[in-house]
């Protein structure tokens, strides 16, 4: 008896231990491949791991006997595998074999494949281990609850582990780190009988393992990353990394490397060479000094006018990067400045050894730095500013819509509403952009701080905004007051000194704009005097123009998602089809990973299944009891993988705003719910299997989306302003009771059907890891196209549709 | 004696079939090449004649990787390595359109890349003077033009920042790479009356091209269009 709780105590720690790996590599992936490639590939990851889990299901339930027979050996074998795998894998994915790159893949359909490769190699140290997991899970189903919550815990464990261990290493020695975790959960459950033949397997296995992280991979970034550009040109080199869950940040020391957006074609001197800061091969900020910059740049570009209009006394920077802003604001003597920048890595990079090559201005007495994110401290700082800024838009030279998913939250229209009520009497917002073609990010940024007046009962916008534009850069200021006629004669005579023009201005006349710069196309200044003009016009144009204008909003976050389906065939005529892809990479890769992922889950899961028949070859397996209805098993199933996936997505990009960053909202979320809904499972033992008790725990579920669907952005809002500490507690409050009742329908309704009709129970786990993969993907789309309430909405309909399923009998449908 | 004599002719058989063959392989691209300027380049409103002729002449193939040659002639950018690209046929064109140049210029390139716009210019211009910063390109480009015979094509391996002061001023200047700001020694080496060209947008999108001008000293941009983007009917 003592022998058997020992035994299932070494399983459960395997398994948590298992678990920890397996979701501390899911994380450690997403950072990698945000490195080599773009950020968009986290979905990609999430999506494989789940396929992983799921393909593992079908392959158990086809091979069950034989597997069983041989667990003694499997179940450490595999994990050790699992272990091996997540080391090698990493390495083998920089091969030229493997190895694709995001901008090729419209160009080279060769890169396609690499592509799929890449897919399936990532989805074997998952498989793997979820085959292991599995299998405990059908050696020891009397333990189910016991195990299933081993696994629960130990995967909310992996993602804090994850986000800790990233402060002390570098991404490219973490897969070798961690997967000590899964050959240690092998090791532990190696039957005594057998530990000699196991031996020379894990020597060698740990060898490999110690040597991958003595020398790591080589992390190879895509050619067309802003590191790997910079890195070509010659006497350059990087000369310091610094590792965190923000990414990975690269100083590097160039003799080429020179910034200076909104530059006047009238400035006399020399730009001065800057070594620059980058995050994750992503270009960050140059590392300004004034040593080479005896004329003062600053002066001649298109930030500075709003300097010249009034003393700026209080100035916030938000998104202070390597202090570029910041150092504007000194030039132009402010006397307190406010920087927020919620990479902490950086900033303390900057306030140490790189001090002295920026002029130490993070370190100044005037300068006071908050590491956390805009929002967070607009919501929180009682203080009032003259001038608050915002870095540059969008990478200069475009970044192809690689952004395109990304959350925003500092250009959405509530952020420029904080913003503007954190504004003294003269006080003015400004932000820059590039001159897009076709014209978009100037569209959006006017658009936003239009409606944002207009819904502060602002009418007449266009005495309140100005902008003024060289032949690449178009800067906006945003007054809280109107612009009166001294301050546009300084901002006209400013214009005329530098070789600007004036793009909105009260009192404008059209040859004004075109003095110095031209566009071929004026439709520019059209569209924005419609923008201005009225709420009418304006959603004229918002409906009409090909891209999406229309302001971001916290419940759409997306600044950067421009196109539009409907535009993609014009734009293929005008731009040629090879082109088009390029104006948003991220977004069209992100309908591209959601048919890859229908189909290999559909291949992989599904298909296989039918080796062993939707009805069985077995008669029911309780005896004079009938089979449940196979749309019962089908709508049930997907209905919980819809809903639960759609929630953990919503949840993480909801905390995202919260916690001001996607890796800590990502663990935070992912490792509460998998805990509690461990706790779900676990209590979910002391419930009987039936129809009527599913009914109620899915309606409490339902109405708990109800509720957070209303109250929670708000909540988020109102507690955002908490220290770390609290805001943990409270996200733990608000995601473990709805996470916790979601751990239950699953394993209940698995009971339920392993009474009723036991053939079935692959399919249920099939079903419901197809919809759970498909899922992860399916939310990010209709969060872009309608919002983060649709998903929700969908994912209260999910479960609805559990519900009602389960509100006759099941054996009759 | 008569063997010697069979040998020279076996020789001149070889030769002559050797030469037949690469000719015929030549051939081969040109169709390529006069279909490509037809549908992709004069039917786009390019009808500069020295341009085109330039365009037929030059064989693209032979500045693309060689895994790419079959797809020199498609009507887009493609990757040459190093993060660059050889630039759309159309693009090409319309840059080298758009400075006007005539027989007697002195052309000044910064970003060499392929050497492929380096060599349209040299059948056309007097002078071509080209600078790329990338080692690699740098060396590929110049063995690659030297070996079509380019002799007016003068490559150097720098920033291209600081221009080719030592030829200055130059007639025309093509920046082929995207910048952020127009290095002031640019505009310092170009001749009154001069033209610089410069792209913008990311290497797969050459959305809009910037003309600046000097005219008595003072600088003016124009941002052209080589596509005119139509959302909808305006009024304007």
């Amino acid at each position: 008896m003592i022998n058997r709780y020992v035994h299932l105590a070494g399983i459960s720690f395997s398994i948590a231990f298992l678990s920890v790996a397996i979701i501390a590599y899911q994380l450690v992936l997403i950072q990698i491949l945000s490195i080599v490639q773009w950020y968009h590939f986290a979905y990609m990851i999430i999506s494989v791991a789940l396929l992983g889990f799921g393909a593992a299901g079908t392959f158990i339930a086809i091979f069950k006997k034989p597997l069983l027979n041989r667990i003694d050996y499997l179940l450490p074998s595999l994990m050790i595998l699992s272990g091996l795998l997540m080391t090698i894998v990493v390495s083998v994915s920089q091969t030229d074999l493997f190895r694709f790159d995001s901008y090729r893949l419209f160009y080279d359909y060769s890169t396609l494949w690499k592509l799929l490769a890449t897919y399936l190699l990532f989805f074997l140290p998952f498989f793997t281990g979820a085959l292991a997991i599995g299998l405990a899970f059908v050696k020891y189903v009397d333990k189910i609850g016991l195990l299933y919550f081993a696994n629960m815990v130990g995967s909310g464990t992996g993602g804090l582990i994850a986000v800790i261990i990233m402060w002390f290493f570098f991404p490219e020695k973490l897969p070798a780190l961690i997967s000590l975790l899964a050959v240690t959960a092998g090791i532990i459950i190696i039957p005594k009988k057998h530990r000699v033949n196991f031996a020379p397997g894990l020597m060698i296995a740990t060898a490999l393992i110690v040597y991958f992280f003595i020398v790591p991979p080589a992390l190879k970034l895509s050619e067309y990353k802003a590191l790997s550009k910079t890195l070509n040109l010659p006497e350059t080199k990087v000369i310091k990394r610094a590792s965190s869950p923000y990414g990975v940040i690269d100083v590097v020391a160039s003799s080429h490397i020179r910034y200076a957006p909104g530059l006047s074609l009238k400035f006399p001197g020399m730009v001065s060479i800057n070594n620059a800061l980058f995050n994750n091969g992503n270009w960050y900020g140059p590392l300004i000094s004034s040593k080479e910059d005896s004329l003062n740049y600053f002066h001649y570009t298109t930030e500075q006018f709003p300097f010249l209009l009034h003393e700026r006394k209080d100035v916030l920077v938000l998104g202070a990067l390597t202090g570029r802003q910041i150092a504007l604001a000194i030039n132009n003597d402010a006397l307190t400045i406010t920087a927020v920048e919620q990479n902490k890595a950086a900033t303390k990079l900057l306030v140490t050894e790189l001090a002295g090559e920026t002029d130490s201005v993070f370190v100044r007495k005037e300068v006071l730095v908050q590491n956390i994110s805009p929002r967070t401290y607009l919501l929180k700082t009682p203080a009032k500013f003259d001038l608050i800024s915002l870095p540059v838009t969008g990478s200069f030279g475009g970044t192809s819509g690689l952004f395109a998913l990304q959350e925003q939250y500092d250009l959405t229209k509530e952020a420029f509403n904080e913003m503007w009520g954190k504004l003294n009497y003269d006080g003015v917002i400004v932000i820059s952009t590039w001159i897009d073609y076709p014209y978009r990010k100037p569209l959006k940024i006017l658009a936003t701080a239009t409606e944002m007046l207009y819904d502060r009962g602002i009418k007449n916008a266009e005495d309140f905004i100005v902008a003024i534009k060289n032949w690449n850069t178009i800067t906006f200021a945003i007054k809280r007051t109107p612009f009166n006629d001294e301050e546009i004669k300084i901002i006209r005579e400013f214009c005329g000194d530098m070789n600007f023009d004036p793009v909105i201005l009260p009192g404008i006349k059209t040859d004004e704009r075109e003095k110095f710069n031209k566009l071929q196309d004026k439709s520019l200044y059209s569209m924005i005097d419609k923008i201005l003009a009225s709420p009418g016009s304006r959603e004229k144009l918002y409906s009409e123009y090909p891209f999406n204008i229309k302001p971001a909003t916290d419940d759409k976050p997306y600044f950067s998602q421009f196109l539009r389906w409907k535009s993609i065939r014009q734009l293929a005529g005008l731009f040629g089809k090879h082109s088009v892809p390029f104006f948003e990479v991220g977004y069209i890769l992100l309908y591209l990973t959601f048919i890859q992922v229908v189909i290999l889950a559909v291949i992989l899961i599904i298909l296989p299944l039918f080796r062993i028949g939707w009805r069985g070859r077995s008669p029911p397996t309780t005896e004079g009891s009938r089979n449940i209805s196979k749309i019962w098993t089908l709508i049930y199933f997907s209905g919980l993988g819809i809903g639960y996936m759609f929630i953990e997505i919503i949840f993480i990009q909801r905390f995202t705003l919260y916690f001001g960053n996607v890796i800590y909202a990502a663990a935070a979320v992912v490792s509460l719910m998998l805990i509690s809904s461990g706790f779900g499972s676990l209590a979910s033992q002391k419930i009987s299997a039936k129809p009527n008790r599913l009914v109620v725990i899915i309606f409490f579920i339902i109405i708990s989306i109800i509720i957070y669907t209303i109250f929670l952005s708000s909540l988020l809002k109102t507690t955002i302003v908490f220290t770390l500490p609290v805001k943990i507690i409270f996200t733990t409050l608000l995601i473990a009771p709805p996470a916790f009742l979601m751990g239950m329908p699953f394993p209940l309704g698995l009971r339920l059907l392993s009474l009723k009709n036991e053939i079935q129970v692959p399919w249920a786990w099939g079903i419901n890891g197809v919809f759970s993969v498909i899922s992860t993907v399916l939310a990010t789309i209709i969060a872009i196209e309608l919002g983060f309430v649709w998903v929700m909405i969908f994912a209260a309909g999910a479960y609805g549709l559990s519900l009602l399923i389960n509100l006759r009998n099941p054996v009759r449908y | 004696m008569r063997p010697l004599i069979n040998e020279l002719f076996f020789a001149c058989c070889v030769l002559l079939f050797l030469s037949f063959f690469s000719y015929a392989q030549n051939d081969e691209y040109k169709s390529d090449r006069v279909a490509m300027v037809k549908l992709q380049i004069e039917n786009r409103g390019i009808h500069d004649k020295s341009t085109l002729d330039a365009m037929i002449k030059v064989p693209r193939h032979k500045f693309v990787p060689s895994n790419l040659k079959s797809r020199a002639y498609e009507d887009g950018p493609l990757p040459i390595g190093y993060g660059q690209t050889i630039s759309q046929p159309y693009i090409v064109a319309y840059m080298t359109e758009a400075i006007d140049p005539k027989p007697d210029y002195k052309v000044l390139e910064i970003g060499t890349g392929s050497g492929y716009q380096a060599a349209v210019l040299a059948e056309i211009v007097k002078e071509v003077y080209t600078i790329e910063i990338i080692p690699e390109l740098y060396k590929q480009a110049k063995e690659r033009l030297k070996k079509l015979g380019y002799k007016n094509v003068f490559c150097k391996n720098a920033d291209g920042y600081y221009g080719w002061k030592e030829h200055a001023p130059y007639d025309a200047i093509i920046v082929t790479a995207a910048a952020e700001y127009i290095p002031p020694p640019l505009i310092e080496q170009l001749k009154d009356g001069g033209k610089m060209i410069i792209p913008v947008g990311s290497p797969y999108l050459n959305q809009n091209l910037v003309l600046v001008e000097k005219k008595n000293g003072e600088i003016t941009t124009t941002s052209l269009l080589p596509v005119l983007f139509v959302p909808f009917k305006r009024a304007d």
